[in-house]
């Protein structure tokens, strides 16, 4: 076994949970002295984790991903110490503080106070600590008008505000995260957010658990992917997510090693872009489209009609993206536990890295538009309905301080500004790509406006997308459009699609 | 290659599976850390007890009130003749009893019942053994109130010897925990623990003096009950009140005797099994 290592918050060595349940129920004493006697005790080992070996340093942000079963859970349970490990060795340097399944200990005949005092006794905390902290917490649920009630009268998001306020009450050195960041609206949530981000400045390393790769990839600088209880990936977040994200889809036939290569998949068939203004349509779906300065990042729009049916979702699918990715119109698969499957969204985002977590202080929300295809309705009510081809287009403009849209079938569904604090101090390219990859395709290309190009890049997740997802008609236009420029184009194209057919 | 030599920042604690203190000690402590813990316990354990029913906290001393009102009645006619203030001789054997019993049933069954809570969060598994014992304690302190009325009223003669049963019930209290503990860990793995137990408390029972006086047994069957430990543990509780005499030293020394035992052995079984029970429940 290793030494400890200082600069590890968190050591694993070889870890291995194993549960030991006996063949035949044995329900009482006497049937257990009879068979040990009779030596037909039998047990069967159900091993849940097994050779995990790992390690986190300190203030990182670290990622457990896997399907459901895989042993995630398990693992947060040894690392909090609910289970003692079979075999092998488990460091924790440091206060360690479960979000596991938050209410789990709130007795519902008791008030909400009491229940505070007693979660808080439950985490190891004295009542003097409780008494300082009791303020800020209620504060934080924003219970202060329902601290005396019984808990069995409130709802689940105010179990699930009270559990988050009081197990982060006190900044942890260890945070442990399962799944909790669903809970309680969209606007709590971001509270939760702030708060963990808070704590991540503060030198807190926080280990998240969760089966949605969008989760892990924007939070965590590195993973690790479980599978039935063995580590199947261990690493830089990209990587495990791709290799996670294999799991779902299979990989393209042929990686591309070379530009050249890259280049000649690229279907020659580009359109010739308009002098100034004006539209012009996609002809070749499937087919990624240069960076060029077709589009810029100063103004533009791009619409397309899409259908969607019931297939499991895909993986992501840049429908244009800039760059360095700040400005993103994709469509992507995404793990909803409300719904408890998978669907995917479509949304356009207002600049910034996906590495939020990093660089993200203060409160605001992450610049996107987003709608969930299977979900019904979109939040402004448009709805969206399967198998029926909708018109989703997106408009940006005015970058810096400008505002991405995006409207579904005319209607507008969302609107964000560009938020400059993602711009980690990064230079902001000009050139937008557009386009859907084809399935063989695995890179990025990089090319400058003379059509050269520059670099290929391999492990991006950017891929076509097949699954249940048609595009037709895609157009683009150098200008942002307004509101009234889009319902005509909607009404338009209704019209010429009705004669179509 | 000069390196600036970083310290890591102080750390509060460290969990290190391969370097551990022996188990006793590591519970001990943290027990002492959950020590807000087990008084909320005991506080709820009181509190839903007592917060719906109409007579609070006067049916603790009702109940066994009632209990020697009715043995009083049944048995009154049968041993009158050797059993001075029979009442208060029942009632006093009844409290110490029910101190035990009722600690050590409820340490099995919160225990037992822990499973949705040690299932998810770490605390210490002997915090409900020591909030069982603390709340029949509680328990038992109330119900000495009417204990000393009754004794007054019947007659009883009150000497300085009652100051020696705080170290009785201490006695008590450190057999119980003992007992507790031992259950608790065998109830984790036997389901029908509980009810064994059950059976087996009522036969312990009848074998204690509580509603005889041990007078009755014949000489050569005396010493049978006298390898129950329960019978000088509640001889040390009942004797300074009831007779107003301090009991011999050898029922010190044997009740307190029994108590260290029960106690130690109960905390070494319990401790060097703790590390399997979420696993089990």
């Amino acid at each position: 076994m290793s030494d400890i290592n200082h600069n590890s918050v968190i050591q694993f060595d070889s870890v291995a949970v194993r549960y030991r349940l006996p063949q035949e129920r044995v329900s009482g004493i006497k049937e257990y002295a009879i068979r040990k006697l009779q030596r037909r005790l039998v047990y069967r080992d159900f091993w849940a984790l097994q050779e995990i070996s790992f390690d986190v340093k300190l203030g990182e942000v670290f990622g457990i991903v896997g399907q459901n079963g895989a042993g995630k859970s398990t693992l947060l349970k040894v690392m909090a110490r609910v289970l003692y490990p079979t075999q092998g060795r488990v460091i924790m340097r440091g206060k360690v503080a479960p979000l596991l399944e938050l209410g789990g200990g709130f007795h519902p005949e008791l008030t909400g106070r009491e229940n505070i005092y007693l979660n808080m006794a439950l985490l190891g905390h004295s009542r003097q600590t409780t008494d300082e902290l009791f303020d800020s917490i209620i504060d934080f649920a924003e219970l202060a008008n329902f601290i005396e009630a019984p808990i069995r009268t409130y709802s689940t998001g105010m179990t699930a505000r009270l559990g988050f306020a009081v197990a982060s009450g006190i900044r942890p050195e260890i945070l442990l995260v399962d799944e909790v960041l669903s809970v309680g609206d969209s606007r709590f949530q971001q509270k939760c957010l702030d708060r963990m981000y808070e704590f991540q400045n503060q030198g807190t390393t926080i280990v998240i658990v969760s089966h949605s790769m969008a989760t892990i990839e924007t939070f965590c600088s590195r993973a690790l992917w479980l599978d039935k209880g063995r580590i199947q990936a261990l690493g830089d977040v990209n990587d495990v997510i791709q290799l996670y994200g294999q799991l779902m889809n299979p990989p393209p036939a042929e990686p591309v090693k070379t530009a050249e290569e890259a280049v000649s998949i690229i279907p020659r068939r580009l359109p010739a872009p308009p002098e100034r203004g004006g539209s012009f349509a996609i002809s070749e779906i499937g087919g990624i489209y240069p960076v060029q300065k077709i589009l810029d990042v100063n103004q533009g729009t791009i619409s397309f009609w899409m259908r969607f049916g019931d297939e499991q979702p895909g993986q992501f699918a840049a429908v244009t993206h800039s760059d360095d990715s700040r400005y993103v119109i994709y469509i992507a698969p995404y793990y909803s536990p409300h719904l408890g499957r998978h669907v995917r969204q479509i949304a356009v985002r207002a600049g910034g890295n996906r590495r939020v977590f990093d660089t993200f202080y203060g409160t605001s929300e992450f610049p996107e538009v987003y709608v969930l295809l299977d979900g019904g309705t979109s939040k402004h009510g448009i709805s969206l309905a399967k198998g029926q081809w909708h018109l989703i287009a997106a408009t940006w403009d005015g970058y810096p301080t400008g505002m991405v849209r995006l409207y579904i079938n005319g209607q507008l569904e969302g609107e964000k500004a560009y938020d400059p604090r993602y711009d980690q101090g990064n230079a902001l390219t000009q050139w937008i790509a557009t386009g859907f990859r084809p399935g063989e395709w695995s890179g990025e290309l990089v090319m400058h406006e003379d059509g050269s190009v520059v670099d290929a890049r391999p492990a991006s997740n950017l891929a076509i997308t097949e699954s249940g997802v048609e595009i037709r008609d895609v157009r683009l236009n150098r200008q942002s459009l307004s509101d009234a420029e889009i319902q005509s184009l909607m009404a338009r194209e209704t019209r010429q699609a009705n004669e179509d057919l | 290659m000069a390196e600036m030599n970083v310290k890591p920042p102080t750390i509060s604690e460290i969990y290190d599976t391969l370097r551990r203190k022996p188990a006793v000690v590591e519970e001990t402590l943290a027990v002492y850390r959950y020590r807000e813990l087990i008084r909320q316990f005991v506080v709820r354990n009181l509190k839903t007890r007592y917060k719906r029913s109409l007579l609070g906290i006067v049916w603790t001393m009702l109940n066994p009130l009632l209990t020697m009102i009715v043995l009083t009645l049944v048995f009154s006619n049968i041993f009158r003749f050797s059993v001075e203030n029979y009442p208060v001789y029942i009632l006093s054997g009844l409290t110490a009893w029910n101190f035990f019993s009722s600690a050590t049933n409820t340490a099995m069954g919160e225990m037992v019942w822990s499973g949705s809570l040690l299932s998810r969060i770490y605390v210490p598994k002997s915090v409900f053994a020591i909030s069982a014992v603390g709340t029949s304690l509680v328990n038992l302190l109330i119900a000495l109130i009417p204990l000393l009325i009754i004794s007054i009223i019947l007659g009883v003669k009150i000497t300085p010897a009652v100051l020696v049963m705080p170290v009785a019930v201490l006695f008590l209290v450190m057999f119980a925990l003992g007992i507790g503990l031992l259950l608790s860990a065998a109830a984790v793995y036997f389901a029908d623990m509980i009810p064994v137990y059950e059976v087996f408390l009522m036969l312990w029972m009848y074998a204690t003096p509580i509603i005889y006086p041990i007078e009755i047994i014949p000489e050569n069957l005396t010493w049978i009950f006298k390898l129950n430990p329960m019978y000088y543990l509640l001889t040390l509780f009942r004797e300074p009140l009831y007779n107003g005499v301090i009991p011999d030293p050898s029922y010190w020394l044997i009740g307190g005797g029994c108590a260290c035992v029960a106690l130690t052995l109960g905390a070494l079984v319990f401790t060097a099994r703790a590390q399997e029970y979420a696993y089990r429940i």
